[in-house]
């Protein structure tokens, strides 16, 4: 049986879990925190950000950065309340074209990546501007849209009200599951891996990579279409300006996908990890009620994580070129192995 | 047997304590309640807890989607939007009044973002609340529609007396009272307007009558350009009930009432001074002598980017009117550089809101929709407005 050594690297491997029991324990000297009501509220205000996370941490593992993630969701929701409040087309129409938008925005975001060589920050910055004004093109003197409250009371009220969380929270947590098992057990999630580590490898290992790059973009912006729609139709109304004025739900998908241990220059990395850091923040935010407390603490973790990250790999480049054996032997001399 | 009778006579003792108590908590409510409305002041020196304004809605010419065809000038198109006009008969069940007294009552408020505004009004609803012996917790959103929604829960899990909410979005609020309606909670709506079926789900809403105050300084602005001239509108944010308030108030009061002052362009470019500075300067190139008044929702930043293209281009020909009114308004006015603003006291908003959730307290029947009053103010009057509340 293989001994579990508790060391540095292993709290780093596990910090997604460590983070969400420590929030936990936090919890329970927090009045009132372990209600139904509070567990269905948190997850359920939260599930839009974990959508918003899965998408970003997918680009992210592949070694890029998909800032439209935010404005993709936003939009789905508008596209989705639009056409069945204008067009009055059934929701799961409704649904399709916000996911068909999310399509499109995902291959531009990918060909822009992989053909025209444009690094993703600066491609999918620019097309966070293009969607926003189409945002506003799409609904001019509207703040928000949409308002089916048969749909919304449907789904809050009765469907699997016996559950301590909500159907669209369910659904996420279906989705996540299925991108997890497709980056975990499948050759394409696994060649995802590969173009992040080291493109040049997977490139000689016959990894056609912008092609899996142009499918990890539209993996996000599918999920951030879908996360959107479910959102809209879930809280009966989509906001034109979501996240412009709080806290910036791209720098929450942003930070749940860091804390979650996923390499900045990509390569490693877990949806599922993702998923449980959200969850950890979604609860975090539960127990420091103020908004400024929320981004404090938030930001402090980030910053932890990032900074053992840096030393770690500052570590890492200081051995490269001994050779193993020889760091193997002194380390087990010095006890470290 | 023995434990029986210990139990009833210990319940008989309870209740005979508690009783007195109840009723004495309640008178004490009552005398504290008067003695608020009468004391508690405004910055500005007017009563903080004055009763408010309340008038029968006339009635609709035409349904929602028939008014929607109007044009945007005609005053009937904008019913809905002016009115909260919501059909009784399908009104949630609201928790009843535990008419025990207001004192000792906790209240939470959550409203919808940070300014000066809010700030100002947080510490009048902390003063209102103290002054008829209620406690509060304010959050603060900070304009974020999904945080303002999790604060929601988040209020409701804590169980309070009553939650006040600003709403961020009229169309959101439906659901955020829903919820708050159904956990038994008394929920009441302050400031912004919801969307009217929203209604179904808010014991009272207190706030601004935004139309009628912005109808007034139409017909002011009217008067003062003769019946003739042209106008153009700098917004709220665009959606939001000022937003409409704000532009089709004034709007449709001249179009009624001096039809040949023409509408020269409508533009929203937020709450920057330097950003309002452009487009007034540019609409002044634009329409030379033809742009003959502004109509601003805003007396602050607004105002100022506005006053300042203004003199930049030596046209102090061009009349200003704003909604206000803040501490810059003010100054504007006594300077000469505001024609007028409408008076809109944000202390006497969080104090309406207080007497009638104290209200409900102490089993008073509580009007479900209550207006603030509201005035003119010119270089004439501003000084019985100073100083300014925020």
């Amino acid at each position: 049986m293989k001994k579990m050594k508790i060391n540095g690297a292993f709290l780093n491997a596990n910090r997604a879990w460590i983070f969400l029991i420590v929030v936990m324990i936090i919890g329970v000297f927090t009045p009132k925190f372990y209600t139904a009501y509070n567990i269905k509220a948190i997850t359920g205000n939260n599930t839009l950000f974990i959508w918003l996370a899965c998408g970003f941490t997918i680009c992210m593992i592949a070694g890029n950065m998909d800032l439209t993630v935010q404005y993709c969701s936003t939009f789905a929701a508008l596209i989705c309340l639009g056409t069945h409040s204008r067009q009055k087309w059934p929701w799961l129409i409704c649904i399709l074209v916000a996911v068909l938008m999310g399509v499109i925005v995902g291959m531009i975001n990918g060909l822009l990546v992989t053909k025209l060589k444009i690094s993703a920050f600066i491609a999918t910055l620019g097309m966070q501007f293009i969607l926003r004004g189409l945002m506003y093109l799409y609904a001019p003197d509207e703040q928000s849209i949409g308002r089916d409250m048969a749909a919304n009371e449907f789904l809050n009220d009765k469907l699997i009200k016996f559950l301590p969380f909500s159907a669209y929270f369910l659904i996420c947590l279906i989705a996540v599951l299925i991108v997890w098992i497709f980056l975990r057990w499948t050759r394409t999630g696994r060649n995802v891996y590969m173009i992040g580590g080291n493109i040049e490898t997977a490139w000689l290992a016959g990894v056609k990579s912008s092609r899996i790059t142009i499918l990890t973009f539209v993996i996000s912006s599918v999920l951030c279409a879908l996360g959107g729609a479910l959102n809209g139709i879930f809280s009966g109304a989509a906001n034109i300006s979501m996240g412009e004025k709080g806290i910036s739900p791209l720098m929450i998908g942003m930070t749940a996908t860091i804390i979650g241990g996923t390499d900045t220059s990509g390569g490693s990395g877990s949806v599922l990890n993702t998923f449980i850091t959200m969850i950890a923040l979604a609860f975090l935010k539960g127990i420091f009620k103020k908004t400024e407390m929320q981004v404090l603490v938030i930001s402090i973790i980030m910053i932890l994580c990032i900074a053992y990250e840096t030393i770690a790999a500052f570590r890492r480049s200081k051995i490269l070129g001994i050779r193993p054996n020889l760091r193997n032997e002194y380390l087990r001399e010095k006890g470290k192995a | 047997m023995k434990r029986r009778t210990t139990l009833v006579l210990t319940g008989v003792l309870a209740a005979a304590l508690t009783v007195p108590a109840l009723a004495d908590n309640l008178e004490d409510s009552k005398a504290k309640f008067e003695e608020a409305v009468q004391s508690v002041m405004t910055t500005d020196n007017h009563l903080m807890m004055e009763e408010g304004i309340t008038f029968d809605i006339p009635e609709a010419q035409g349904t929602a989607e028939e008014l929607e065809e109007l044009d945007d000038s005609n005053s009937a198109k904008w019913h809905y939007y002016e009115y909260i006009d919501w059909d009784e008969s399908e009104d949630a069940e609201f928790p009843a009044s535990p008419a025990d007294g207001s004192i000792g009552k906790h209240v939470i408020s959550i409203v919808h973002g940070a300014h000066a505004w809010t700030t100002c009004y947080m510490e009048a609803f902390e003063q209102a609340c103290e002054a008829v012996g209620m406690t509060v917790d304010i959050y603060d959103p900070n304009w974020d529609q999904s945080v303002q929604d999790g604060y929601i829960d988040q209020a409701i899990n804590e169980g309070p007396d009553a939650i006040a909410v600003i709403p961020l979005s009229a169309d959101h609020a439906r659901q955020q009272f829903k919820n708050i309606t159904d956990a038994g909670i008394p929920a009441f709506c302050t400031n912004t307007t919801p969307a009217a079926d929203a209604m179904n789900y808010i014991l009272a809403y207190t706030g601004p009558n935004d139309w009628y105050q912005m109808r007034n300084l139409g017909a002011a602005l009217g008067e003062k350009l003769g019946g003739k001239g042209g106008v153009a509108y700098i917004t709220h944010n665009v959606g939001g009930s000022p937003y409409y308030a704000r532009l089709y108030g004034p709007m449709t009061e001249l179009a009624d009432k001096y039809p040949d002052i023409k509408t020269l362009d409508i533009q929203s470019p937020g709450f920057e001074a330097a950003a309002v500075k452009q487009v007034v300067s540019d609409w002044i190139t634009k329409f030379g002598d033809e742009l003959n008044a502004i109509v601003l929702a805003d007396d602050s930043d607004q105002a100022i980017g506005t006053a300042e293209a203004i003199e930049a281009a030596g046209r102090d020909d061009i009349i200003v009117v704003a909604a206000g009114i803040s501490k810059q308004g003010a100054e504007l006015i006594q300077a000469g550089k505001l024609y007028m603003a409408s008076y809109q006291s944000c202390q006497a908003d969080a104090g309406l809101c207080v007497r009638t959730i104290a209200q409900f307290f102490n089993g008073e029947e509580i009007p479900r929709v209550s207006y603030i009053k509201t005035d003119l103010i010119n270089q004439e009057n501003v000084e019985s407005f100073l100083p300014c509340q925020w």
